[in-house]
């Protein structure tokens, strides 16, 4: 039986670095964009999402993509004489494009709503310490074949439901 | 096997078969044969996923096998499997269970792969771009 997961608004994944967050809370220009769709969806099962992309700035011509990614991570430990540094290696094996807009003038500079299946026959979320299956939302912001922009909302796949 | 305490251990599937859907049965005999008996003998599901960085590893389910036990002996097993998560091969990671019998105390184990997916094949995850059934 399928349940219905309430949706809400999903977190960016950020880099989790000061710098890094310092730089998006007091740039005010800074992209950013809003996603709103359930935490959890199972495999084969239904997919809503609203979403926005706010840029004070943006660049003419620059297209926006929403795309569902599921990927495989892989963690490693590196030893060198300066410490031990985790590399983290992504490879996706789905990237299923679900939306796709060119930028306007106007606030937000782009939006829209869309309804999908996830597909049925793939990798559910699996956690672990050194390696993972993730999904995410994951919203871009391109112009010609140089990303502008990439935010990435993590959300939960679950099994097919039975 | 250790010094002074040689066991052999068989595990055989039934009809050879490595590869079941979700949820399935196994079924097999376990083997052995020691110059003193096991303490304790235990089937072992374990679940290892394997990346460039190495593994994690899970034992999923352990089965005692019931005693008594002799130094020979030869005991017909059945073994539910869990309905996943999948095995697959990735480009990166791969998910393999492993069915293993363990004697104790001193761990000596043999083992046998086997798959636990849909049509008993593997996942393959290469990239796929599928594109939106529904907008």
């Amino acid at each position: 039986m399928q349940t219905e997961v309430a949706r809400t608004e999903l977190r960016p994944l950020t880099s989790g670095t000061l710098p890094g967050w310092f730089q998006r809370i007091l740039s005010r220009g800074a992209p950013r964009a809003r996603v709103i769709a359930p935490r959890q969806v199972h495999l084969g099962g239904s997919l809503e999402i609203d979403w926005w992309l706010f840029w004070r700035d943006a660049p003419e011509s620059t297209m926006v993509t929403v795309t569902l990614v599921g990927a495989e991570v892989a963690h490693r430990r590196i030893s060198a004489r300066t410490g031990i540094s985790i590399v983290t290696e992504t490879r996706p094996f789905l990237t299923l494009e679900l939306d796709r807009h060119a930028a306007e003038s106007g606030w937000p500079v782009a939006s829209g709503h869309v309804e999908t299946r996830v597909p049925a026959r793939t990798m559910p979320s699996l956690a672990g310490k050194l390696n993972e299956i993730s999904w995410a939302v994951m919203v871009d912001a391109t112009r010609g074949s140089e990303t502008l922009v990439r935010q990435a909302f993590p959300l939960t796949v679950l099994p097919v439901a039975i | 096997m250790t010094a002074g305490r040689t066991i052999t251990l068989t595990l055989a599937l039934e009809q050879g078969i490595a590869a079941f859907e979700p949820g399935a049965r196994v079924r097999g005999v376990a083997s052995w044969s020691a110059v003193v008996k096991p303490s304790g003998m235990e089937l072992r599901l374990v679940r290892e996923t394997r990346g460039p960085g190495g593994r994690d590893f899970k034992i999923a389910e352990t089965v005692p096998l019931p005693e008594p036990l002799a130094a020979v002996d030869r005991r017909p097993f059945a073994i539910d499997l869990p309905n996943g998560p999948f095995s697959f091969q990735g480009g990166l990671i791969s998910l393999v269970w492993t069915l293993q019998l363990v004697a104790l105390p001193g761990q000596e184990t043999t083992s046998a792969s086997i798959v636990v997916a849909p049509d008993a094949r593997a996942l393959e995850l290469t990239l796929e771009r599928p594109s939106a059934s529904a907008r």
